[in-house]
């Protein structure tokens, strides 16, 4: 957990725990615990991508220059994130098992391609050209 | 690190992609009519014109067609880089694919006096063939070569699936001396032992390690599963190629030994020498394949995201289908090898009953490319086809979120149902592809069963993409509201 790359993909794995949780016990339709599993996921990806988008972003940003490549993109998938994840919370407090496992495959494959491009791209990159990856390393875990 | 080359924003539109995709299905078709009007013989050998012919219908028109489409696809996910000028790229390269595959079929076919062609002009079509596929998958090849030229430690995925497309451009060199052996009639006396590395270049090396590529990276992506381990990810792909490269090299040594007939050679090390280390090469590439489908399967079944899936029930046939090819195929050749050196009659009875079972080297190459390869394109297309659609609708909508409303889900764009039907007729193939070869008067079921797989692929494209269309345009009124 030394390095930008290292940490935030385990935020990711992490995310996809609670998630895969949640969606499982939807589909067994086990709401109590599908509605705990849930929380544990929204206030997770929440505190993720405030992370990246007031932190990582604006150091990857003023360090390469590029205010509106690549993290502009991102910025415009956490947003797409947000919709579907607020439109899930309403068919979970409804119990549509249906309409939520359809939207759960589309987050799923939204968020999994973003990550990719993250862990990938992005995050090698950011720890590559910030001069002090170790400081806002240090800023991102104090972020909660 | 080159940051310039970075490129999110620009993925090809979705059009690009599915006219790879639509074109497959035409192909399969063709393959099953010639399955069809060819009858019974064309299962009794490999060398038969109507069993090439379909074969490079399927591998050329069918598998790496969709492959092509993609890997176009992929590439902005994978690496951040799209090609320029995709639309013209693509719409040339789909157009001298489906020519150069038609032609070489018609080629083939000319020497079947049932269908009544001019044999004449032969010779005309694999030219026809050979130019065509020189310049469409050739440069294609190149093209996507030179866009990921600078290498990178951290994509085992694009570092695997380069050495597949070199691995296309050797089959590309080796299929062009076929041919000249053919045209002007052998002068070079390397045809029908080149056969075999071509097709193992083909379908090891293009075909599969491209396969194995994106496995690397969809799998964890798509299933939620463990990332493969380092060892296989980073040096399996390598050492498939590698032991690819001396196999070939191993054919070309012993052909040209028989061709010169010179003493030069043969009085440094005994041909049987070559002969040994071939074998050897053959080993390890069934091994090495054996070593991934064990390791996907175990990756796979140690996925995190256990929902039902057809694609994940594809993914394990085709594991399934690579691992007793290999398996079946290197005991058979181990068999062999003892038969040889002790001439001992047990052995020869379980070599007579694998083959009595119909097991030849004409099942072993149609259960690899229908069970294994064709089960990957159809765990992938179930995936990408419903998935792109979503991308660039999704794309279209950027940051305004009504019209993100508009967005449809998955299930919604390809219900699970259809996946799983389309799954189903798969199995149903691939069923009466085994009844055809232990006997092969069910050819017509095989052949009805093609028709019924890609007929339902093509319905199922064709309603993604209406669909597409319609709220493409939904989207494009909301924005403008
Ligand atoms: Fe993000
Ligand atoms: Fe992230």
């Amino acid at each position: 957990m030394h390095t930008i790359p290292d940490f935030m993909t385990a935020q990711h794995r992490h995310c996809d725990d609670s998630f895969i949780a949640a969606e499982s016990a939807v589909s067994a339709k086990k709401w109590p615990e599908a509605d705990s599993q849930w929380a544990i996921f929204t206030t997770d990806l929440e505190i993720h991508l405030q992370q990246e988008e007031t932190i990582l972003f604006p150091a990857f940003e003023q360090a390469t220059g590029m205010t509106m490549g690549p993290t502009q993109v991102m910025r415009a998938e956490h947003a797409q994130m947000r919709q579907l994840v607020a439109e899930m919370t309403q068919q979970l407090s409804v119990q549509n098992k249906d309409l939520f496992l359809g939207l759960s495959e589309t987050l799923m494959i939204l968020m999994q391609q973003h990550n990719m491009k993250e862990e990938q791209m992005l995050y090698p990159m950011t720890q590559a050209h910030l001069p002090d990856a170790d400081a806002v390393l240090q800023q991102v875990k104090a972020y909660s | 690190m080159n940051l310039a080359g970075l490129d999110f924003d620009n993925i090809p539109p979705f059009s690009v992609p599915m006219r790879f995709f639509f074109v497959a299905p035409v192909f399969a078709f063709i393959s099953a009519l010639i399955i069809a009007v060819a009858g019974e013989s064309m299962w009794l050998t490999r060398w038969h014109p109507a069993t090439l012919a379909v074969t490079h219908a399927i591998v050329l028109g069918v598998i790496s067609m969709i492959m092509c489409g993609a890997i176009l696809q992929l590439l902005p996910v994978l690496a951040g880089k799209s090609l320029p000028k995709v639309k013209l790229i693509s719409t040339l390269t789909v157009i001298l694919m489906a020519a150069g595959t038609l032609s070489l079929i018609r080629a083939f076919l000319a020497n079947m006096l049932v269908l009544g062609l001019d044999s004449s002009n032969s010779n005309f079509f694999f030219a026809v063939s050979g130019i065509s596929f020189t310049l469409g998958l050739g440069g294609f090849i190149c093209a996507i070569l030179w866009l990921i030229r600078q290498r990178s430690q951290a994509s085992v995925s694009i570092n695997t699936m380069r050495l597949g497309f070199i691995a296309m451009l050797v089959v590309g060199i080796i299929a062009s001396l076929l041919l000249a052996g053919y045209l002007f009639a052998s002068q070079f006396n390397i045809t029908k032992q080149l056969t075999d590395s071509h097709a193992s270049w083909g379908l090891i090396g293009w075909i599969s390690l491209v396969i194995i590529g994106v496995s690397f990276q969809v799998l964890p992506m798509f299933h939620v599963a463990p990332a493969f381990p380092r060892w296989c990810s980073r040096y399996l792909p390598g050492f498939l190629f590698i032991t690819l490269l001396i196999y070939t090299l191993m054919t070309l040594v012993i052909t040209q030994l028989t061709v010169i007939d010179s003493i030069v050679i043969e009085s440094i090390v005994d041909s049987a020498v070559w002969q040994f280390i071939q074998t050897i090469c053959i080993g390890l590439l069934q091994l090495s394949l054996m070593v991934y489908a064990v390791t996907a399967m175990h990756c796979l079944y140690r996925r995190k995201r256990k929902i039902s899936d057809a694609s994940v029930t594809c993914w394990f046939i085709a594991l399934t289908c690579l691992f007793l090819c290999c398996a079946i195929s290197l005991v058979m050749s181990l068999v062999m090898s003892l038969d040889m050196g002790l001439m001992n009659n047990s052995v020869t009875s379980v070599e007579a009953l694998l083959f009595n079972l119909g097991w030849s080297p004409l099942t072993l190459a149609s259960i690899f490319i229908y069970g294994w390869i064709l089960s990957v394109i159809m765990a992938m297309i179930i995936k990408i086809v419903p998935f792109l659609a979503y991308l660039h609708l999704q794309r279209q909508c950027g940051f305004h979120l009504q019209a993100f409303a508009l967005l449809p889900n998955m299930h919604e764009l390809l219900s699970k149902s259809r996946m799983q039907y389309l799954l189903y007729s798969h199995v149903f193939s691939l069923f009466a592809l085994c009844m055809t070869l232990y006997s092969p008067q069910n050819y017509w079921l095989l052949s009805l069963a093609i028709i019924g797989q890609f007929g339902y692929l093509l319905f199922l494209m064709i309603k993604v993409s209406s669909r597409y269309r319609h709220i493409t345009s939904a989207i494009d009124e909301a924005l403008l509201s």
